[in-house]
This record gives structure tokens, sequence and C-alpha cells, in this order.
């Protein structure tokens, strides 16, 4: 029977060997996507244990930790992030008690105070810029990649004395080699989750939807084995010998295709701006296998559930009628749940049994979901009976297929459903992270201004006092300003001071209308209540940083008097680095004495000047960091970019993979259909009525299912924002977009297939003997 | 079943005294190096019925095909009310074949999904005509065939005889000049076929259509005014109905 199988599927002629070579193709394709998706969390894994050695405290295997000053060999790691004109760098440093100290993973010693060694993507950008050549001292290796993030990173690993970092506490004696991924929230796992499920279901949709390539020429001849006494049981075998032929050839393709476009992969940066390195795109063994064994028996199963019509009657294929209409019930649930949810979460005891945030988001999700993709065929249905009202013959030809086979046309866009629900759940209960990933303003900050935070070091009065000295003399500042940050703290809120000079300030942050002189103390318009009644405040969030050492924190006075005579309102900042208070140093001599000044105001006029600027804080005070606009907006929103990127990534994969299902429902349904059309085409029927039909068949129920699920998810994310009682608008432009990008990404996929048409068309076809 | 004897004034010797509607000349088609057809001339009449016979695989389809501008010949001439179909291009022929002309094939060529009216009303809305009065036309030619009941029938519900009447009325329903039909019982039983070949002579007659029937039985050419032979690619002689038949 395998022998009669093999010969049947390859002596079928020619066009049947094309329809198996599709196929399997196809299953290439889908085979390779699959394995691709299967290398996300393997990869995610393999960077987090090369960097754990960066957070080494942190993880499931995190390092022993000593005290700072402990006889145990130990090293302190102090990490910042440093920048080079667009480029992030992160810096390491490392202060090792002696020669036994512990040594980060693959680094055969640990670079002494003065020197650094660096990764190879840094040392190629210290050529290109001598700016950077020697900010981190001086270079004497290239460090391992096999310690890096990825074959980009940019990272610096500098030595320095433990005096330098004794602001940490806790060092370690030895460095973890196996990490977490604790940037992984909950709510990103539950993203990248449906992402992956997302991505998941349409490639085993379309590895499914391929045997319907071959299923038509397949069923009339074995329809013709029936006829001539074959067995429904030997009608599934050499179905299923057929089927495995374009499985196992096409799983091995798309094998093949996989490991060759893996490097290119490495380019997709799901999660952060990193490339990965080829070798991190490598399924666990155990997925590989399934995905080897598993996409043929997909294939398999989805031929004998086509196979039905065959082996009910041997007549099943050319006696072909009406199909099993769709019932109405089907759109039930969803009729019911959408009501059902609007109504328990604006009934305040529901509400409050639904819980909110990512809980009720969940719920309404999978609800909606479930109950959109089982009304799909029958909203399908009743799309096709209207587009067959039509006076457009293409219309009236689409409609009655659509009609008779809803299934068939819902299954091809279901991945758009998942793809547009996610999507637009996502911008629709973040839209200050949708809105953000395009605004650097949220900042505050002024173009060409800095901030150098040396919060984070226990650099002395002094030496901080210098470094504002030699920044000053650099070409390009024309403000700098050094001041003392605090805060005053009202209840929860806490609000942002500086003490410092408030001219000087108002040059350094390049912000023009303070009213300076005329009381000691300005407060932001919108933090007005905080002098209300001439009260008494506190100075708090006090670091052992802003505290001269020596000095006991319990016993610094903090106590300002801001009475209404002495304060003086200025324009509110909406940026999240202005401060609500700007205090003259006058007004708290007390304070002051014992306190050190930790923030360096800068203004600057070129971006040569601004490098010079960081290469200076660089230098002298350790583990410093400097903002500008660009920067804190990058910080801010990382995490929402983040998410944003990896749902726009699925999604665009998600709509990419529905193409090609689109583009195989195309075929299959021209193939099925290539006697009446073609005969249709000799008796004068435009070609171009023939597309149209075939274009409207597919993108018929995309526009209207990815239409529903826009409203649908906006709908999730309506109720989601409500139930936490927030008021918020929806971000229209942020839900339409990325759907209208990808349902236009996926019609131009289908696009390309039109050709088809002429081609499955021809006169050929018309022959009858 | 006794074929109808031609109408007045449509015997083998009257049709010459009629117009040529189409005229091939020297017609030759040839497939990669295979020839299909190798030359000869043939003349349609208005309102006369022609049977193309011949052997499977002697080019009868081809020539067919030709005459309809489905293809285009390598050689020769076609000439149809004046204009040369061989020199038109693909879109010209189309709608040439989509208003002038009708078709009937073999099986097959009824829209699965469509009703047996929506079938037949298809080619009038090809041409522009609204939805409701092309199926107001579709329903009075399914009346005409007999099938008054089964316009809301899908082809997969109907006989084949029934599904072959479907097709002519479908052919009929833009009230072509020509129309072609290869071996239009070709997949029917022998009653089934006479019941279509019945019905499609009367019809034809009636609007005074010409016939171009591609057949390779003598029975259904004994209902053409003239047979047309063909053989190895090349149109042999025109012979008689009964010359024909008796071969």
């Amino acid at each position: 029977m395998i022998a009669l199988g093999v010969r049947l599927a390859v002596a079928g002629g020619r066009r049947n060997a094309a329809l198996l070579a599709v196929t399997a193709v196809a299953v290439a394709a889908g085979t390779a996507l699959l394995l691709l998706a299967l290398c996300v969390v393997p990869a995610i894994q393999a960077r987090a244990d090369r960097t754990a050695w960066l957070s080494p405290i942190f993880g499931p295997a995190a390092a022993p930790t000593v005290a700072a000053d402990s006889p145990v060999p130990h090293t302190t790691v102090m990490t910042s992030r440093d920048h080079f004109g667009p480029w992030s760098i992160d810096v390491a440093a490392l202060a090792g008690s002696g020669p036994d100290a512990p040594r980060p993973p693959h680094l055969s010693a640990l670079p002494a105070p003065g020197q650094a060694v660096v990764s190879p993507a840094l040392a190629e950008l210290m050529v290109d810029e001598p700016e950077l050549a020697d900010r981190y001292g001086e270079v004497t290796g290239t460090l391992d990649p096999r310690a890096l993030a990825g074959p980009e990173t940019l990272l610096a690993l500098r030595g320095v004395q433990p005096s330098d970092v004794s602001y940490f506490e806790t060092a370690v004696t030895a460095f973890p080699t196996r990490g977490d991924t604790p940037d992984l929230t909950p709510i990103v796992r539950i993203v990248l989750l449906l992402a992956a499920v997302a991505l998941l279901a349409p490639i085993a949709l379309l590895i499914a939807m391929t045997t319907r390539l071959t299923a038509a020429t397949r069923d009339r001849r074995l329809a013709a084995l029936r006829l001539a006494g074959a067995t429904t049981r030997q009608v599934a075998q050499l179905a299923a010998v057929e089927s495995a032929l374009a499985g196992v050839g096409g799983v091995l393709a798309g094998i093949g295709v996989f490991f060759t476009v893996r490097p290119l992969a490495t380019g997709i940066t799901i999660y952060d701006d990193e490339p990965w390195f080829t070798s991190d795109l490598a399924p666990s063994p155990l997925a590989f296998a399934a995905v080897a064994l598993g996409v043929p028996l997909v294939v398999a199963a989805a031929t004998q559930l086509t196979l039905r019509r065959v082996s009910t009657s041997p007549l099943g294929v050319a006696r072909r009628t009406t199909g099993r209409p769709v019932r109405a019930w089907r759109v039930l649930p969803l009729a019911v749940a959408v009501p059902a949810l609007v109504l328990a979460f604006t009934t305040e005891g529901s509400r409050a049994a639904i819980g909110s945030g990512n809980r009720s988001m969940l719920l309404t999700f999978g609800v909606l979901l479930l109950t959109l993709v089982y009304a799909g065929p029958w909203i399908t249905r009743a799309c096709g009976l209207l587009l067959a009202r039509s006076d457009s013959p293409a219309r009236l030809l689409a409609g009655r297929r659509l009609a008779d086979h809803p299934g068939a046309g819902f299954t091809a866009v279901a991945g758009v459903v998942l793809a547009v629900l996610i999507t637009t759940v996502f911008a629709a209960t973040t839209p200050a992270a949708a809105e953000s990933v395009a605004d650097t303003r949220i900042s505050g900050q002024q173009d060409g201004t800095a901030q150098v935070n040396l919060g984070l070091s226990t650099s002395s009065t002094a030496t901080n006092t210098a470094l504002l000295h030699d920044i000053q003399a650099v070409p390009g500042v024309s403000a700098a300003t050094l001041v003392y940050v605090s805060s005053v703290q009202d209840g929860s809120d806490p609000t942002y001071a500086w003490i410092g000079d408030c001219e000087q300030i108002q040059a350094a942050i390049r912000v023009t209308g303070l009213p300076c002189g005329q009381a000691p103390v300005l407060v932001a318009t919108n933090r007005q209540h905080l002098v209300d009644g001439g009260r008494t405040v506190e100075l708090g969030n006090l670091t052992a940083a802003d505290i001269i050492a020596g000095t006991d924190p319990t016993s610094t006075p903090s106590a300002v008097s801001l009475i209404p005579d002495s304060t003086v309102a200025m324009p509110a900042q909406t940026g999240i680095d202005t401060p609500g208070l700007i205090i003259d140093p006058s007004q708290v001599t007390d304070v002051l004495s014992q306190l050190r000044p930790t923030l360096i105001l800068t203004a600057y006029d070129t971006d040569a000047a601004l490098e010079q600027v960081r290469t200076l804080v660089q230098q002298q005070v350790v583990g410093s960091q400097i903002q500008n606009r660009q920067t804190t907006y990058d910080g801010f929103s990382s995490g929402a970019r983040q998410l944003y990127r990896t749902l726009t990534v699925a999604a665009l994969a998600v709509f990419a993979v529905a193409g090609l299902g689109l583009v195989i429902a195309l075929a299959a349904g021209l193939l099925e259909r290539r006697r009446p059309f073609a005969l249709l085409r000799a008796s004068g029927t435009p070609l171009q009525t023939l597309r149209a039909t075939a274009m409207l068949e597919v993108a018929t129920p995309l526009l209207v299912m990815a239409t529903l699920a826009t409203i649908l998810g906006a709908l999730v994310g309506h109720l989601t924002i409500s139930a936490t009682g927030t008021a918020q608008s929806l971000p229209w432009a942020d839900l339409g977009l990325p759907v209208a990008g990808g349902v236009g990404l996926t019609l131009a996929l289908v696009s390309c297939a039109l050709p088809l048409v002429r081609r499955a068309t021809s006169t050929e076809e018309t022959r009858f003997d | 079943m006794t074929p109808q004897l031609p109408a007045p004034g449509m015997g083998p010797g009257a049709v010459r005294e009629r117009p040529a509607l189409l005229t091939a000349t020297g017609v030759g088609k040839s497939f990669g190096s295979t020839p299909a057809l190798r030359g000869g001339d043939m003349v349609v009449a208005a309102g006369e019925l022609v049977a193309v016979m011949g052997p499977s695989g002697s080019g009868k389809s081809t020539l067919l095909h030709c005459l309809a501008g489905i293809l285009a010949p390598d050689s020769g001439e076609i000439d149809y009310a004046g204009r040369r179909i061989d020199r038109m291009d693909d879109d010209v022929r189309s709608e040439l074949r989509r208003t002038e002309f009708g078709f009937v094939f073999q099986f097959g060529q009824l829209v699965p999904e469509l009703t047996a009216a929506e079938n037949v009303a298809l080619p009038l809305m090809l041409t522009g005509t609204k939805r409701r009065p092309a199926l107001a036309a579709a329903a009075t030619w399914l009346d005409r065939f007999g099938l008054e009941d089964l316009g809301g029938r899908r082809p997969g519900e109907l006989s084949g005889g029934q599904a072959q009447r479907v097709a002519v009325a479908r052919a009929m329903v833009t009230e072509p000049r020509i129309i072609f039909a290869d071996e239009p019982t070709g997949a029917l039983d022998t009653a089934a076929g006479t019941a279509v070949l019945d019905a499609f002579s009367a019809a034809v007659r009636e609007a005074g259509v010409a016939v171009v029937l591609v057949t390779h039985e003598a029975r259904v050419a004994a209902y053409a005014d003239r047979t047309v032979i063909v053989r190895d690619g090349r149109i042999v002689t025109p012979r008689s109905v009964q010359t024909a038949g008796t071969r």
C-alpha cells in the first residue's frame, strides 16, 4: 500500500507533483517559522545566563554576598549606563579585594584600577570615536562574547578602587552563571505568552491548510480508487502516504530554511535593542524533536479530515451539494458576552468580584477571543450572503463561496483576529506607553541641557565642585551649576526639590521666566498646596550619598520653613526631571552643612561638548550618570517600548503568517474551481472579474473580522481602564494604525498570489479529453 | 427519438444562400511542436447549426476554440461579422465572447456555489445588467427549458441533464448570435442527451442563433443542418448529416 501510495503521488502527473512541491514548500515555511518562534524563550534564557554576572546579587543563582569589609576574597560590582551619541554603553565598575577576588565568567583577571576591558563592539566604536577611547581608563583587552548579551553589546568593564564603590555595602564572593529574567514582569510574561500563542496558532493553521492545495486532485484520484473497490482504510492509508511525502519533505526543507535564515533573524530584536548571537536562536532538543515529528502528524491529520467526503461515499467529491449550514447560535455567546462584560464592569459589586488590572484584562480578553473565534464562521457566512446580493458578478461569486464555505473562509483569517486583538488591547490599555514612544518631551528637560547625577557615588563636595569647574571650562558649555537634591514629603506624594542658586539654575536648565529674586523659595504652581497656611515641611528622602560621610542621618536637621512670605509660584514644569521646589541655599544653611551637592545642571551648545562632559564625569566620579532629554526618555519608556516592540514584531509575524495562509486559501479555492472558472473565462468573463472574486473571498472576512477584533480590543481596553477607576479616552489612532498596517501587509501578500488566477484558468482547463 | 428536420429553408443547400457570419480561412494551431490544427476553411452562416465531427484528438475542440476566439490561431484568418478575431487582443476577444457568443461545455461549467438561476443570470450581470432583472431573465429561460422549479438549486443538486439544460439557458440568456457547444451531451446518457438536444435545437432555431456543435456522436450530429469533419487536424470536407451518421 505504501509503494502504491508513493507511486500514485509521484506519478500523478506534473500538476500533482507541482502541487505536492508547493505543499512541501508551505510546510517548510511553516516549520521554519515554528522553529524561529520556539527559539524565543531559550534565547532570552541564554542571554540572561550570559549576563547574570552583571547583576550578581539577583536571580535564581544569586552569588553569596559579604560585607564590603569582609576578609573573604570578594568583588564589588557597580553598574551604570553611559551614552555616546545615540549609543547606550553599560559600564560595570569592579573593585576586587585582592588577587584572589572572584572574577566574572570568561575573564582571566580583573582590570586594575585605571584600566578597562571592553566588548568587541565598543572596541570598534572607540576606534571610530577618539573621544571615547580613554573614557573608562586604559583599554587592556576585549571581553569574551560568552559574557555579553549580544554581538553588538556596548559594555565597558573598568577596574576601580574599593573606595570608589564604597557606596555599595555588599560584595560578592562568586559570580553566577545562571540568570533569571528579572525584567520579565508577570504582565510581560503574559504578553509574551499571548504573543507566542498568537504566533503558533496561525502557523499550525498554515501547515494544516497546505493540505488543501492537493485536496482536489487527490480526492478525485482516491474517489476513483473507491469506485474501483478500495476500502476506506486503504484510501486513508494512501492519503497518509501522500501527505507524509509532502510533510516529511517539507519539515526537512523547513529545518534547512531555519538554519539558512537564522543569521538574518538575529537582527529581530524582540525584547530590547540587542541583536542575538546566531547560537542563541536554537530551540531546545525537545522542541526540535516535537516539530520534526509533530508537523508531519499535523499534515497527516489535516489530510485525514479532508478525506471525509471520499471516505463517506465514492461519489462524495463529484456530488458535492450545499455544505452543512453554520447555525446562528454560534454568534450567541459573543452576543451575550459583550453586554454581560459591560454590565459586569459597570456594576460596582461585579467589578469588585472581577477585580482590576491584569486579571480583568485577561478575563475579558479570553472571553471575547473565544466567543469571537466561535462566531467567526457565522459572521463570515453572513458577510458572504450580504456580498452575494450585490449587482457585481465578482461579489456574487465571492459571496456565495464565503456563504458556502464559511469555515474555510474564517480559518484563513483566524490568526489575524488574534493579532489584531492583542495589538489593540495593548494599545488601548497602555495609551500613555504607546504615546510616549514617539515623544521625548516627557522628561521635561530642554534640548541642550544635561543633568549629571553624582548621587550613586561617595565623592566629596570638593571632588564634585572640582568636576563642576572642569565642566564649566569645556568649550561649548554655556552654563553649569551644582545643586543639592532632596524632596519634600507631603503625605505619600513627594515633591522633587533643588537647593541652589536660582539664576544659575535657570541658565543651566535653559528655562526662562523663573521669578528668581522675588523670593528665596519658588514653588511650582501645581505644588502650591505645600505652602498653604504657612506650613513647615521637611526635606526628606535623603540617601547616604546626600549626606556627608560621618554625619548621622538621623540627627541631620531637615526642617525647612516654607512660609508664604518667602515663597513665590513658578510655572509648573510637566516633566519627570524638573523640580517642584527651588530653594535658595540661604534658607537651609543648617542642613547644607551636612549635605553633599549631587547634581550638576549643565547647558551645552554642541554634541562634542556633551561628550566631553560625559568623559570628564566618567573619569572623575565612578558610577555617575548623565541624563539629557533623549536618555531620560529612553529610560522612562524603555519598558513600554520593549512591550510595544515585542507585540509589534509578534503581530507583524502573525499578519505575515496569516497572509501566507490566505495565499494558500486563495490558491486552494482556485484549484478547487479551476474548471468552472476556466470555462467562465472561456465564455468571456474578464480575468479582472475572476481576480476580484479571488481577492474578495479573502479580503472580506479579513477586513470584517479585523474591524470586529479592533472594536472588541478597544472594548477590552476600555473596560480594563474603567475597572481601575481612571477615565481615559481611547487612542483610536494607536488602535487603528497597527491594524491597518498589518491588514495592508496581509493584503499585499495576498495580491502577490493573484497571477495564479490567470494560470489556473488557462485554456488547458477547458479540455475534457 | 427522431432528429428534428431542419426548418424550411435551412437545409444543406439553403445555408449557402445566407450571409456568412463566421469565416475561417487556413486556420492552423500548434501546441508546442504538436500541430493540432493544420489549416482548413469553414463558414458558418447566420442561423445554421453546424456539427463538427471527428475522432478523439482530431482537433475539433481546438477548431472550436479558435473559431470562438478562446485560442488565437497561429496561422490563417477568422472573420466574424467583418471583424478579424485572430487579430484582436485578449480583452477584446473576451468582450466578444461575453456579448456575441454563447458557450455550452461538456460538464463542470456551472459555478458550484451559485444557484441554477444565478448561474444563468451571471452572463447578464457580467455585461452590466442589475441583479434583479438578470434573475428575472434567468427565470424566463429556465421556464423555457422546463426548469422553473429548480432555479434555487445548486448544480450539485441537479441531474446531469438538468445541469446541461441550465448551461444551455445560460448560453442563451445574453441572446448571442453564435453558440459554441463542445460535446454538450458527452457526459449524459441517451435519454438525458436527447432531452437536452431537443430543447437546445428548438431554442436556437426559434431565436435564429447559429450553432457550432462539436461532437463525436452521429446521433447528435443528426440535429445539425450540415456536418464538418475534422481528421488529423484538417477540415476534410463538409458532408450531409446522413452521410456523417453512417460512417
